[in-house]
């Protein structure tokens, strides 16, 4: 247990090296949340994150400014938030492709979809929990850091290679032959997720989000089927790789309480 | 052609039927007054014919008898020629054959038939009526030679009416002759049948306005029906529904229709009004909770203490969210779509997604699954059935069964969860049933074995359906039941 206790600890902490430097923009009306969120941001690293109120003020400071992240809330008095997104994403400047999180209490699907389709790439619904939009952020940063480098092929980790247009795992044995690890569907979208998340927090509702698909809403005990599936996956990989040492087990760990991360093996060798 | 069609369409349908009913009843009476004026004429035609006839026979019969002398040449008419023509022509009465009336029974009635007369002779004074001599003359050449129309106004022939008279004007010898007939001013028969047609032409129009009125009355009246009805419903009372039977045959459709979307509305207001009452209490109990455990909050003293409220009232603040999604998500659009549901299917998925989380506490979750189709709300049904799956597999000790059937029966389908936990009565103790439905306990300690029914109780409700719980002892089954 307190093993896990500095792999939480750490998986956060190294979000710090992801944010550090970094700017946002927070869009929100309202004083005591925009304090609130603004301040976590700081404390995880950002350098500077610049808060307004209204659509306009937000218009007028993305014109010059370039920002890593907006972070909008949808509605606010004058502009709302999601036409003030189609506005930076549609206007020639510095910002206008840097990833966008919707913020909002309007949180029913349709105008979900009403927000990604306005250039949000991500939309979260009110009352978010400071772990939920530090990993989304950091979510959004690494696709952002991936565009960038325009890799979109394999991941490494330790012995193992994740293939993920392929759709497989394979581990480097012993002998430095790879063999396939035989995962489920939707094992293996799980592990694709944490690993490409390289050492990063995931938490459980991105994992939901984009690993259990089909299901449009999220079960009152959603928390508990995760840990179950992933308790399941743990003994998967530990049965099929025998050749990771048996301290590095469980290869996936908790980071804080509602956050998992895939063990960086690189860095511990 | 088609626009012009389609101008004239929207024109007519722009009218109301009453209108229309006028219309025609006016037009038909009109073309009834159409033809008595076309008759009128024809009549008129043959009048004067037999006028002129009259005049023509009259005119021979005085050339007969004023033989020769009639002829002489001009020069030789004398003053006394042109004075017996005078006395001569003040003797003759008529031609020989005509039926004749006299000039005051003529100008009594204003029948035709009277003659009248006038001799000009190239001495002496012309004899008869000088009137007929310098009145405008219209020829009729149809009616023969030197036949004439003249109209004599009121005072030249009678005293008291405009006569017409159809003359023949013709040179004798010497002598200017102008002989004719009054021209009877409408034939009898005309008359009745001028009579008769007048009056069905008012009869159609009469009986048009009534049937206008009439239609006019008995829509406005079954109108007036829907519309209190429909504005009674919109303030909430669905108990008046317009009349079906005891109506315009028109409105009967929209009557019908009427009825069937008040009656599904009276249904869907029914069924939003006990859904929130019973939402309300999901809302209310985690509320009150928190409530409870912030005051606590201020008052204990131990930091340890203090974590573990703060940490149940935020447990509190995310149950209130969850009841908050699912308040949402029966409003939502989507909740009102219907689509065809495998139930069977929506039974597998769930027990695939619980599969590892009752393993860890080996809680065996056995699936009696036969195709159980319904016309429904695919995630509401997937919510719900997910609801109960959850209740069962957290309230079941370790190493239970849980049971998920599906099914169709023969009046439609139904799905069960069975599990063998506490049982509702076990949870329930102190709070009374509300509806039928078990309340969820106040324990602070236990997430309550009620939470969310309500919630899983107005998607089957939605869906016409009905839940039971029943205490299986130990454990629970809820089953929903839906008609086909």
């Amino acid at each position: 247990m307190t093993d896990r206790t500095a792999d939480e600890t750490d998986a956060f902490l190294a979000l710090r090296d992801l944010f550090s430097g970094m700017t946002a923009l927070l869009l929100e009306d309202e004083p005591a949340l925009s304090d609130h969120v603004a301040s976590r941001l700081m404390r995880a690293g950002f350098e500077r994150v610049d808060r307004v109120e209204s659509g306009e003020q937000a218009l007028a400071a993305t014109a010059d400014t370039p920002y890593d992240v907006l972070i909008l809330d949808r509605l606010t008095a004058g502009l709302d938030g999601l036409e003030t997104l189609k506005r930076i994403r549609t206007g020639k400047g510095p910002s206008a492709d840097s990833p966008a999180l919707m913020l909002t209490a309007l949180g029913a699907e349709r105008q979900k979809v009403e927000g990604l389709l306005g250039g949000a790439d991500d939309y979260l619904a009110k009352p978010v929990g400071d772990e939920e939009l530090l990993a989304r952020i950091a979510a959004q940063l690494r696709r952002a850091g991936r565009r960038a480098r325009a890799n979109g092929g394999d991941v490494t980790n330790g012995p193992f290679t994740l293939s993920p247009g392929a759709r497989t795992l394979q581990i480097r044995g012993a002998d430095g032959a790879r063999r396939a690890i035989d995962l489920s569907p939707l094992e293996f979208a799980i592990i694709c997720e944490l690993m490409t998340a390289r050492g990063q927090p995931v938490t459980k509702t991105m994992l939901w989000d984009r690993c259990w698909v089909e299901w449009n809403f999220l079960p009152d005990n959603f928390v508990n089927i995760i840990d179950a599936r992933i308790s399941a996956l743990r003994r998967r990989l530990k049965d099929q790789c025998p050749e990771v040492p048996e301290p590095m087990h469980p290869l996936i760990v908790s980071a804080r309480s509602q956050s998992l991360v895939f063990r960086d093996l690189d860095g511990q060798g | 052609m088609k626009r012009r069609l389609s101008g004239l369409g929207g024109w007519l349908s722009r009218r109301t039927t009453a209108q229309l009913s006028i219309a025609i009843a006016v037009l038909a009476a009109l073309a009834l007054s159409g033809s008595v004026i076309i008759t009128g004429q024809a009549v008129r035609a043959d009048q004067r014919q037999k006028a002129a006839l009259a005049a023509l026979a009259d005119y021979a019969a005085m050339v007969d008898k004023l033989g020769v002398q009639a002829w002489l040449g001009a020069d030789q008419v004398t003053e006394a020629d042109a004075a017996y023509f005078s006395a001569w022509l003040t003797a003759f009465q008529s031609g020989p054959d005509r039926e004749d009336r006299s000039l005051e029974e003529v100008c009594r009635t204003g029948r035709g038939g009277a003659g009248v007369r006038f001799i000009r002779a190239p001495t002496g004074k012309p004899a008869g009526l000088a009137e007929l001599e310098d009145a405008r003359a219209r020829r009729l050449p149809a009616l023969g030679e030197d036949v004439y129309a003249v109209r004599l106004p009121a005072g030249t022939l009678c005293p008291g009416r405009d006569v017409e008279v159809v003359v023949v004007k013709r040179q004798a010898g010497a002598l200017q002759i102008i002989v004719g007939r009054v021209v009877d001013r409408a034939g009898e028969a005309w008359g009745r049948a001028a009579l008769i047609v007048g009056l069905s032409g008012l009869l159609i129009l009469i009986s048009g306005l009534t049937a206008a009125v009439f239609a006019r009355r008995r829509l406005g009246q079954a109108l007036a029906e829907v519309s209190a009805s429909l504005d009674r419903a919109a303030m909430g009372d669905f108990s008046r529904r317009p009349p079906v039977d005891d109506i315009a045959p028109e409105l009967r459709p929209l009557s019908l229709r009427v009825n069937r979307t008040l009656d599904r509305l009276e249904e869907l207001l029914g069924w939003l009004r006990d859904s929130s009452d019973q939402l309300a209490h999901d809302f209310r109990t985690p509320l009150a909770r928190a409530t409870a455990r912030l005051e606590r909050l201020e008052e204990v003293e131990s930091a340890e203490e203090r974590a573990r409220l703060a940490r149940l009232a935020g447990d509190d603040l995310r149950q209130l969210t969850r009841a908050m999604n699912e308040t949402l998500a029966l409003r939502d659009g989507s909740a009102w779509v219907f689509e065809r549901v495998q139930l069977n299917d929506l039974a597998r998925a769930t027990l695939d997604l619980y599969e590892p989380l009752a393993e860890t506490r080996a809680i065996r979750l056995e699936a009696e699954i036969a195709p159980a189709t319904l016309l429904g709300v695919r995630t509401l049904l997937q919510r719900a059935m997910t609801n109960l799956v959850d209740n069962a597999v957290k309230f079941s000790p370790d190493g239970a069964t849980v049971r998920v059937i599906t099914r169709a029966t023969g009046t439609g389908v139904e799905f069960s969860i069975a599990d063998q936990g506490p049982g509702m009565q076990a949870t329930r103790q102190g709070s009374p049933p509300a509806n039928g439905i078990p309340v969820p306990p106040e324990s602070a300690t236990v997430d309550s074995h009620g939470m969310g029914l309500p919630f899983v109780r107005a998607v089957v409700r939605r869906h016409g359906g009905t839940l039971t719980i029943r205490d299986a002892g130990p454990g629970t089954i809820v089953t929903a039941r839906f008609s086909r």
